[in-house]
């Protein structure tokens, strides 16, 4: 499987929202660090094809993808259950291990309710739900932890260190990804991507304004420039609980 | 996964209380009047040709009132439509014909609730049962009629959705029922011109419709006896003719669907 991203640009009322991306996506499994509004959902609906963009997304053995993207699953406005037998079918899916995993997260509730009645943490988890199952060559996760408790992200952690397949998983959550198995992390800021970083350990990245320790990259954060560094800098990727606190008056800086 | 979503469009549709409002109880109302109010001065040899074309003047309202709501579906579902036609099996053509079988099933169900609620009003004030003429004309009516203002609907909004933008979104999603209240409404009392009457599917559905009611050829001016008789080959013509034109217009459309944030609309 591979999926290019070439001069990628979408913009909106005049707004980049995704500025000259170059990026590809191979098997494996992929972690996408961006803070809120850096353009990781369009990115998503672009890879999808769901919205029009500037460039080229050329992929190589990718037949389906399968995401969490809660408003793809809005093809009715019917009832949870009724959208996870649409779905199945649709994909030729065994609807009982869907419900299986929704019991598994405890929200069976939800299967009575309207799609658009239920809560961003349990749409996430209808979404991951229906993505896993999907024989699909690569799934794609959009903050797959947004507005869940910890016993339940705990359970995703579980189920995509457990995955063989593909995914690229999107998030800007950092306290979560060092429990995660993965073979490449990239950063999207600003509406550009910076990496990938293959076979790294989380728990060696640095941020730095200086040029010190390995340099892999460089994340440019509009006002600032910082160095991303292995093994040796001045502040480590773990000490973020979001990628978000990395625009904060950091003292550290 | 044959006709595998007609069952649940349709279940969503049977569930859907803004459709039944304005599909059924409105234009109850709008039949009652005509029945109790402004059917006193009625001439009790024309009673079988005012039931006709009160039949068909509900019947469109109905339905172009329930494509408002039918084109907002187009607009909720296209995130999932952009995605399921590039990673599915699931593919415009397929979902057209079940969303179609769907919606001309729906209205089918709707419209002989519609006949019945209408041959009860008329035996309650008149002392007499008025019966369709053609009940199996009308049910096929019922269904075309279904399919063609849904396929408008579509193509109208998809068309918002692509390329204009969604400010425009609920303005669009109201021409069908503007467009049957216009037509509808002037038919009754003016003569319109042969190419406006045989050239939309407004007009000549309400003429198929009050014809299969009455099982005559309708005047052209339906209030006006003096008035000449359509041509009812040429009204089903031009029905056809819409059915086949605006299939493929809507297939290829549905494939150019592109996904709207519903957050969007909402700011809009």
């Amino acid at each position: 499987m591979k999926i290019e991203l070439r001069n990628l640009e979408v913009k909106y009322k005049k707004k980049i929202i995704l500025n000259d991306i170059n990026h590809t996506l191979d098997d494996g499994k992929h972690i996408l660090i961006g803070p809120n509004g850096s353009g990781k959902t369009t990115l998503v609906k672009c890879i999808l094809g769901m919205i029009d963009y500037n460039g080229k997304i050329m992929t190589n053995g990718v037949k389906s993808i399968s995401t969490n993207l809660i408003d793809v699953y809005k093809l009715i406005n019917s009832d949870v259950r009724d959208i996870i037998n649409i779905y199945s079918d649709i994909f030729s899916v065994e609807r009982e291990n869907i419900y299986s995993m929704i019991k598994k997260f405890r929200v069976e509730r939800i299967l009575n309710n309207r799609i658009n009645s239920i809560s961003t943490g349990e749409s996430k988890i209808l979404g991951f739900s229906i993505a896993m199952n999907i024989n699909a060559d690569l799934m794609i996760l959009d903050e797959p932890f947004e507005g869940i408790d910890i016993s339940r992200k705990s359970i995703i952690i579980k189920y995509l260190n457990g995955k063989k397949s593909n995914y690229l998983l999107i998030t800007h959550e950092l306290d979560l990804i060092d429990q995660l198995n993965f073979d490449g992390l990239s950063f999207i800021i600003n509406g550009r991507i910076f990496g990938e970083f293959r076979n790294v350990n989380l728990k060696d990245i640095y941020f730095s304004k200086k040029n010190t320790g390995k340099i892999l990259g460089y994340v440019n954060l509009g006002k600032d420039e910082y160095f991303i560094t292995e093994g040796n800098g001045e502040i480590p990727l773990t000490s973020f609980r979001t990628i978000e606190e990395l625009w904060g008056d950091n003292d550290a800086f | 996964m044959i006709m595998m979503l007609f069952k649940y469009i349709l279940k969503t549709l049977l569930k859907n209380k803004t459709v039944w409002f304005w599909g059924l109880l409105y234009v109850t109302i709008w039949l009652f009047l005509g029945v109790f109010v402004w059917g006193n001065s009625i001439d009790r040899n024309y009673l079988k040709y005012y039931a006709g074309i009160w039949f068909a003047f509900d019947s469109i309202i109905s339905i172009s009132s329930i494509s408002v709501t039918l084109s907002y579906s187009i607009y909720y579902a296209s995130s999932s439509l952009a995605y399921l036609f590039r990673n599915s099996s699931m593919k415009p053509f397929k979902y057209y014909m079940e969303n179609m079988f769907s919606i001309g099933t729906f209205f089918v169900i709707m419209g002989t609730i519609l006949e019945l609620i209408e041959i009860i009003l008329f035996s309650i004030k008149f002392n007499v049962i008025i019966l369709p003429g053609n009940i199996i004309l009308t049910v096929i009516l019922f269904f075309i009629s279904g399919m063609i203002f849904y396929s408008f609907s579509m193509i109208l909004v998809i068309i918002m959705n692509n390329y204009l933008g969604l400010k425009n979104v609920g303005f669009v999603s109201f021409i069908p029922m503007i467009l049957s209240w216009l037509l509808s409404y002037s038919i009754l009392y003016i003569k319109l011109p042969s190419y406006v009457i045989y050239s939309n599917f407004i007009t000549t559905l309400t003429y198929i419709f009050t014809y299969s009611f009455i099982e005559k050829t309708p005047w052209i001016i339906l209030t006006d006896p003096f008035s000449p008789h359509i041509n009812v080959f040429i009204c089903t013509i031009s029905i056809i003719a819409w059915l086949i034109l605006l299939m493929p217009i809507c297939i290829y459309s549905l494939s150019k669907i592109r996904a709207s944030s519903i957050e969007e609309a909402r700011v809009s």
